[in-house]
């Protein structure tokens, strides 16, 4: 696909990055040299330099043979401009962001006026992914929603000691009641999709597809229950903070949080009523003590600088908190910031980027299938793509054990789950897809926008 | 210095070569010159296996930077030069090694400086492989890998950096590899087209390719032992035409090619360079008058060799070292000038002077508006204080490989200050014939040993636009990369 992407800041460049990857042809628009000449140097696309809201500028970028444009500047009316004179100039998808709360309570209206496809918040996509997890064990480290939330994606840490420790995939079945199935496992920084003769251990990293009924079965087997979480302590009140602290007040969970500048502490407390606002410095020890860090249930560092928000977590695990999440904005160091004690890492721009990727993914099915969303599991290691089946699939009404006698499922591709009609079915040989059916698979194969990608 | 990746780079480069060394074997075949065939076709085998070998290992890191650019680029080239010489030293055609060198690194620089006395006694293999070895280094040879093999990421652009010619090279379109297709194409189609016209001029096949060959890469190997005053006028006036047109930047027929052809036309460089030619060629006409019987031969003759002189060809239609000093002077500077950026022409080129020349118009400006802000422009776009700068220094580089060129020339008991002075310029900026003993109706041959290592140097320095080659020859570069792969 033809794509333009104003403004090359964080989550441009992450974004011209995931997409030059998915061999697109992009064209970037940046009014910093610097930012043009490192992005021509090095990643497979152009960049130029100019102002993206002139008409030039776009048609010169080829706006007008686009199919998507992206608006990811630093300000929320440029992106909604950009977006209005592409729509001028060509018939592309436009996609901007805005970050603004004030915009993006009244987002809806905005984006039929203005023809948006979609509207990218980050900060509001974490606050909802982080509000998602909120509460649970430490050692679940990520749950993602599928066919509307009829199945769960949910990624753990094997406990140690756990019933599960040393056994191998086939006989985990025995072990729990729950119906699920495992999708992914990581031992040992290797990744494979697990077939029944492999071994878990503990502080493997595991994923599997459950409903959630089933899964909170699962988890209780593992020993991983879900506590209940009835205040929280922020540090840093930024547009991600807000978002959190509204879902968070949604669920009766009582907030706090610690900004440093009075102004912003003032805006907070206008427009967060029912939290506490504290204006001082997080990383002053005795203001945390003063605002009860010991009966805190949760602490999540917001602050803008990463090592701020990582010694800050590292010192509230120091202080027996069990539910701690950290903010990370560069993705340089995320091995390394995996091996420290800091919960639950989460970067902003790539759970944006996610979700955008389905998105971009979604515009080029075909007609044997539609994508619904795509979730990355172990960075770019797999993914587990969910689709709706549509008529003209070749494969209707062929069962899975058919399929895979006849090598028609590409390698390495796990069928997780079928949704039909409401019911969740977790396939075994006999089962097959029919029309209508929302399929979640999960591959290692890079790139896959049709089912007609995985099932020959 | 990421060693393991330049290391598959040149394995790719080498199976690419064995690839071409396979056409000359062909061409021996065609005319029963099956001793030449054989070498050809076994100089490819090896070539191939120490391809083969280099790139066994895909290394994990594949990220170029810019100094493995410039090592890749200038090893490959030399890669090139040390394996092309050796069919043509092994066949007999140049018993010598070095001259083969010579002759082929000559070749591929698209200098077109021979060390031959008589062309026409070599075997077709050979003459086919001289006058390949211009188209292909013409365009280049990594932009012919980057177009053939797959993307290896964004920062393959480094290489194509590295080999372009230019003070900035840019993307027309965003894929590399779909770019350097483009490229490729264009050049191939009129390189066809002109084959065609040549045929035309009722050239046998076999003369209308390589002299298409020598025209597109602007590389100037002649395949007669006369000048060119032996084609027809219209093979000459043709030549001309086409020589011109290869020293135009390709980026602007791709201009064409999308549909917005009055953007062709509104190019600076391109005008700055078509008035230059044109008044060359007028002031030359009316020098040499008085040499020619009519008007219009004196055209056609400044017409030809100012076109060739410009585009760094070096065809010659006349002696020109007979010519008075006016239009020798004259062709001097269009030596020096050279053809459009990214054409497949050498020498300074002409974006470099027009960046200079403006510098220097902003200097005098300041001197009239001590506190006046004037910022200079090129091609509607401002001119940044990195291009001139950059721009200043390549000249100052320039000027001291010619210097140290020459001085290393005057050795040579052969040569006179003339000859080391134009032979200079006439390597490094791939051009083939200087003056004096040098000059077009002379050859390279009975040039020093030593003599040829400094031109080959200086035609690789300047075909790869002088970092390249000045990075690899450092110590500094290898330091420490080599006990590094060690460990």
């Amino acid at each position: 696909m033809k794509i333009v992407i104003i403004g090359c800041g964080k989550i441009g460049l992450a974004l011209t990055k995931e997409l030059c990857k998915a061999n697109h042809e992009i064209t970037v628009i940046d009014e910093n040299p610097e930012v043009v000449t490192n992005v021509n140097n090095t990643l497979d696309c152009i960049a130029i330099e100019g102002n993206g809201l002139s008409q030039s500028v776009q048609l010169s970028a080829g706006i007008d043979k686009a199919d998507l444009m992206f608006a990811v500047t630093a300000s929320d009316e440029s992106n909604l401009l950009a977006c209005m004179i592409a729509k001028t100039l060509g018939k592309c998808k436009t996609i901007p962001r805005v970050r603004n709360p004030l915009f993006s309570s009244e987002i809806g209206k905005l984006r039929e006026t203005l023809s948006l496809a979609m509207v990218m918040n980050p900060d509001l996509t974490s606050a909802r992914e982080l509000a998602r997890l909120f509460g649970k064990h430490s050692d679940i480290i990520d749950i993602d929603p599928f066919a509307r939330g009829r199945v769960e994606l949910t990624k753990i840490r094997v406990p140690k000691n756990s019933a599960f420790d040393g056994l191998q995939v086939k006989d985990l079945m025995t072990k729990t009641k729950a119906n699920v199935l495992l999708c992914s496992l990581e031992s040992d920084g290797k990744f494979e999709i697990p077939c029944g003769s492999s071994y878990i251990k503990s502080g493997d990293l595991v994923s599997y597809l459950a409903t959630p009924h089933e899964s909170t079965i699962l988890l209780k087997d593992l020993g991983l229950h879900s506590q209940s979480v009835s205040n929280c302590m922020i540090i840093g009140g930024s547009r991600l903070a807000f978002y959190l602290a509204e879902q968070l007040i949604a669920r009766g969970i009582k907030v706090k949080i610690i900004e440093c500048k009075r102004e912003r502490c003032e805006q907070l407390s206008a427009s967060l009523p029912k939290a506490d606002i504290i204006c001082g410095d997080g990383s002053d020890q005795a203001l945390l003590f003063e605002e009860g860090l010991e009966q805190t249930d949760a602490f999540i560092s917001l602050t803008n600088l990463d090592e701020e928000n990582v010694l800050l977590s590292l010192y509230a695990k120091s202080q027996g908190i069990k539910h701690v999440a950290t903010k990370v904005n560069h993705t340089n160091y995320g091995k390394i910031i995996d091996t420290l004690d800091v919960g639950f890492v989460f970067n902003p721009q790539s759970m944006m980027i996610e979700t955008v990727l389905g998105y971009v993914r979604a515009r080029i099915s075909s007609s044997a299938s539609n994508v619904e969303s795509i979730i990355r599991i172990s960075d770019d290691k797999a993914e587990a793509i969910e689709f709706i089946i549509n008529k003209d699939f070749n494969r209707l009404g062929v069962s899975l054990a058919e399929l895979g006698r006849q090598h028609l499922i590409a390698p390495n591709t796990l069928m997780g789950c079928i949704v039909r009609g409401g019911k969740t079915i977790i396939p075994s040989g006999s089962d097959a897809l029919m029309a209508g059916d929302n399929v979640i698979m999960v591959t290692t194969q890079p790139n896959v926008s049709d089912i007609n990608d995985l099932i020959f | 210095m990421n060693l393991p990746l330049i290391f598959y780079l040149w394995g790719l480069i080498s199976k690419i070569l064995s690839g071409l060394l396979l056409l000359p074997a062909i061409v021996g075949l065609v005319y029963q010159e099956y001793d030449a065939a054989l070498i050809y076709a076994l100089t490819a085998l090896a070539t191939f296996i120490i391809g083969l070998l280099l790139s066994l290992k895909k290394p994990k890191n594949t990220v170029i930077y810019e100094k493995e650019g410039l090592v890749s680029v200038a090893g490959s080239w030399v890669l090139l030069s040390f394996v092309g010489a050796v069919p043509l030293c092994v066949s007999g055609d140049i018993p010598a090694y070095i001259d083969a060198l010579f002759e082929i690194v000559s070749g591929f620089t698209t200098t077109g400086a021979s060390v031959l006395a008589d062309v026409e006694s070599l075997t077709h293999a050979g003459l086919f492989w001289r006058s390949f070895s211009h188209f292909i280094g013409g365009m280049g040879i990594l932009l012919f890998m980057l177009s053939l093999l797959p993307s290896m990421g964004g920062s393959s652009f480094q290489l194509m950096k590295a080999e372009s010619p230019g003070p900035s090279v840019g993307k027309m379109v965003p894929k590399l590899k779909t770019g350097a297709l483009i490229l490729y194409a264009l050049y191939t189609g009129m390189t066809v087209i002109l084959f065609i016209f040549l045929l035309f001029g009722k050239l046998p096949v076999f003369d209308s390719m390589l002299l298409a060959f020598g025209t597109a890469g602007t590389g100037g190997f002649s395949i007669i032992n006369q000048n060119f005053s032996a084609y027809s006028d219209y093979v000459q006036i043709v030549v001309a035409t086409f020589m011109l047109l290869y020293g135009v930047n390709f980026n602007l027929y791709f201009l064409f090619l999308i549909g917005k052809p009055k953007e062709f036309f509104k190019n600076e460089e391109l005008r700055f360079f078509i008035i230059v030619v044109a008044i060359g060629i007028l002031v030359i006409t009316f020098n040499i008058l008085s040499a020619y019987g009519s008007f219009g031969e004196a055209l056609k003759n400044a017409y030809f060799q100012v076109a060739a002189l410009v585009s760094s060809t070096g065809f010659s239609s006349a002696d020109f070292n007979q010519w008075p000093l006016l239009s020798k002077t004259v062709l001097l500077l269009m030596m020096f000038m050279g053809a459009c950026a990214g054409s497949t022409g050498g020498g300074f080129k002409v974006s470099r002077v027009m960046i200079l020349l403006k510098s220097i118009r902003s200097q005098f400006y300041a001197f009239f508006h001590p506190h006046g802000v004037k910022v200079p422009k090129m091609e509607g776009q401002p001119l940044s204080e990195k291009l001139m700068k950059g721009t200043w220094i390549y000249l100052t580089v320039f000027g001291c490989l010619f210097l140290i060129s020459t001085l290393l020339l005057s050795f040579d008991p052969y040569l006179g200050f003339e000859e080391s002075f134009t032979g200079t310029l006439a390597c490094i900026n791939n051009i083939g014939p200087g003056l004096g003993k040098l000059g077009p109706a002379s050859n390279y041959g009975a040039l020093s040993v030593f003599s040829k290592i400094v031109c080959i140097f200086d035609m690789l320095a300047g075909r790869l636009e002088l970092y390249p080659m000045l990075v690899f020859i450092l110590p500094l570069t290898w330091k420490g990369s080599i006990k590094a792969s060690r460990q």
